[in-house]
């Protein structure tokens, strides 16, 4: 069963988004993984975000399958041109993968080889049409294939609630596309969701929302600051402001807002970034 | 394969090495049925890389399936694909997937190959890549930051000993030396004698040498590859021995030639041993490795 498939078949999913580290030890990124194994659906295998050059998601979403996990590889339109993002896809279906999610990739000047030549041969849309081009049977340039891969792409999207519209007309353009699922941006406010969820409604297809660990009131002042349709509510800040323990407070703050947010959509993707070992006690709140 | 790639190299052996081409989609038999038939019988095998900017299965992934199957790969690697940090993010993968032995290359021109109008990357060259093999080994990428854990290869790159003009690919050689390839795996030879001369050169270097044999298979292919790929030579002799075959029987005649050239590559100890390219043939390799005595 692919993700859609799952999102589709309960009435609620749980995904962990997780980044692989930068080199070959993956004895503590794996230990992290154990302590979720059996609690969450999937597991989305970031691809080298803020274009830090780290493991490959591809690889990474290979050893978590073969662990009994189920993967979701991020695939990002910046470091590859449209015969290794094709080639690789393939070898995604050859190796069981079959859950892509599609995104363009962060500024290559916001990593760590800020001197590396940003790709962009496709954008994210473009990727997207690929891939339902390749199930089809044939590449971007329409050669046919021997054998077509068996891929469910999802896409994000950004909700913002400054530019509503635009999501839900994203969304709409992804799903004309090929799009199977879509995943948000770190969503705060139920009230957004709400309204982004009556917006694409006819779109039928589920929507994974992001939950993001707040580490700290001070990352999330910066997050309000700089990441385009991130809004934290105030209260939430105050509450982390004046916690003894953050951890706690964390995992509780994201406990609650996941009790609200999961009447609203079919599934949520938690976005540890660096807090993976909280993971556990977030599952305990949520009782799962 | 029991021992791997450079413990074979390493023990003095003349070592064969074949060529995997991946499908151009998800259909594997075929090429599983050329991995299973080759595995045991030669020391490597290099799975190509998107070759002649054709677009097809991933390398990384064909490696993956060697690898599970018993074999020895040796993952090629072009520039032209992927930038830095794809490429450097890939070679970690490749090691954390078990694969130890690589083939660095620069990569053909976009426009010889099947999406013309994809964006060639280039954002490093074969050289450069060389250079962040070795760093990773180090525990240190190409921007100086430090990994959780260093990288182990055994890595390669390519010559073409028949270039015209020689001098800037002896030039590049020694580069690709210096940045740390151990050992080379040449262009397609025909003429020996003209490559014992090169190997009078290589051997001041120490790397190991390993002959490019491209399968003929008939006269006309030779005759192509001497009017279109820079630093091949089909010498006259061969082609009209080529040309001689029954009708039907050029490949036997490819075969024959090949072998003859393998086992005299190594009753001469020329160069420490061949690698096998059957271009859409593998399953004759075997064929040509009994033609060489080394079956």
């Amino acid at each position: 069963m692919n993700l859609s498939e799952l999102l589709n078949s309960k009435p609620f999913s749980i995904t962990v988004e997780v980044i692989p580290p930068k080199g070959n030890d993956l004895s503590i990124f794996l230990g992290d993984l154990e302590r979720v194994k059996g609690r969450v659906d999937a597991i989305l295998v970031r691809e080298l975000p803020s274009a830090v050059m780290r493991l490959g998601a591809l690889s990474t979403g290979v050893v978590l399958k073969e662990r009994g996990f189920a993967p979701i590889v991020e695939f990002t339109c910046r470091d590859r041109n449209r015969l290794a993002l094709q080639a690789d896809l393939l070898g995604a279906s050859v190796l069981g993968i079959e859950n892509i999610l599609v995104t363009l990739g962060e500024d290559i000047k916001s990593g760590d080889h800020p001197e590396a030549r940003a790709v962009f041969d496709l954008n994210d849309n473009e990727l997207l049409g690929t891939i339902e081009k390749m199930r089809q049977g044939s590449d971007l340039a329409g050669n046919s294939l021997q054998g077509s891969p068996s891929l469910a792409a999802g896409a994000s999207v950004v909700v913002d609630e400054r530019e509503i519209e635009r999501a839900i007309a994203e969304v709409e353009k992804k799903v004309s596309l090929g799009a199977r699922f879509i995943m948000t941006s770190p969503i705060f406010k139920p009230a957004l969701l709400n309204r982004f969820m009556g917006g694409v409604k006819k779109c039928t297809l589920p929507i994974l929302t992001s939950v993001l660990l707040l580490k700290s009131a001070g990352m999330a002042n910066y997050l309000n600051k700089n990441i385009p349709g991130i809004s934290i509510p105030e209260e939430m800040i105050k509450k982390l402001l004046k916690s003894s323990d953050r951890g706690r407070t964390s995992v509780e703050l994201a406990s609650e807002l996941i009790a609200e947010l999961k009447e609203l959509c079919q599934g949520i993707n938690v976005v540890p970034i660096g807090w993976e070992s909280k993971v556990p006690a977030l599952l305990d709140l949520l009782k799962m | 394969m029991a021992c791997s790639f450079k413990e074979a190299v390493d023990s003095g052996k003349f070592v064969v090495t074949a060529e995997i081409g991946p499908p151009k989609g998800t259909a594997i038999e075929e090429m599983v049925h050329h991995i299973d038939l080759l595995k045991d019988k030669v020391d490597g095998l290099n799975v190509t890389d998107n070759q002649s900017s054709v677009m097809r299965l991933n390398s990384l992934s064909v490696c993956h399936l060697i690898k599970e199957r018993g074999g020895e790969p040796i993952l090629q690697m072009t520039c032209r694909d992927r930038n830095r940090l794809a490429l450097q993010s890939d070679l970690l993968s490749a090691n954390i997937l078990g694969i130890r032995n690589l083939l660095c290359l620069t990569g053909d021109y976009i426009t010889v190959g099947d999406h013309v109008e994809a964006k060639p990357v280039f954002d490093l060259d074969s050289v450069q890549l060389l250079q962040a093999v070795q760093l990773l080994t180090q525990g240190k990428d190409l921007a100086g930051n430090e990994l959780h854990g260093a990288a182990q290869f055994y890595v390669g790159a390519i010559v073409t000993p028949e270039a015209r003009p020689l001098e800037p690919q002896l030039l590049k050689f020694e580069k690709k030396v210096k940045a740390g390839a151990s050992f080379f795996q040449t262009q397609a030879i025909y003429d020996l004698e003209k490559f014992k001369g090169f190997m009078n050169y290589a051997r001041q270097f120490k790397v190991k040498m390993l002959a490019g044999i491209v399968l003929l298979v008939s006269a006309g292919m030779a005759r192509y590859m001497n009017a279109n790929v820079p630093g091949i030579f089909v010498p006259e002799n061969l082609i009209e021995d080529m040309t001689s075959a029954p009708k039907g029987k050029a490949l036997t005649k490819g075969i024959e030639i090949a072998g003859r050239m393998i086992r005299q590559l190594k009753e001469e100890a020329i160069c420490d041993g061949v690698h096998i390219m059957a271009i859409g043939k593998e399953g004759v390799v075997p064929d040509i490795l009994a033609a060489a005595g080394l079956a």
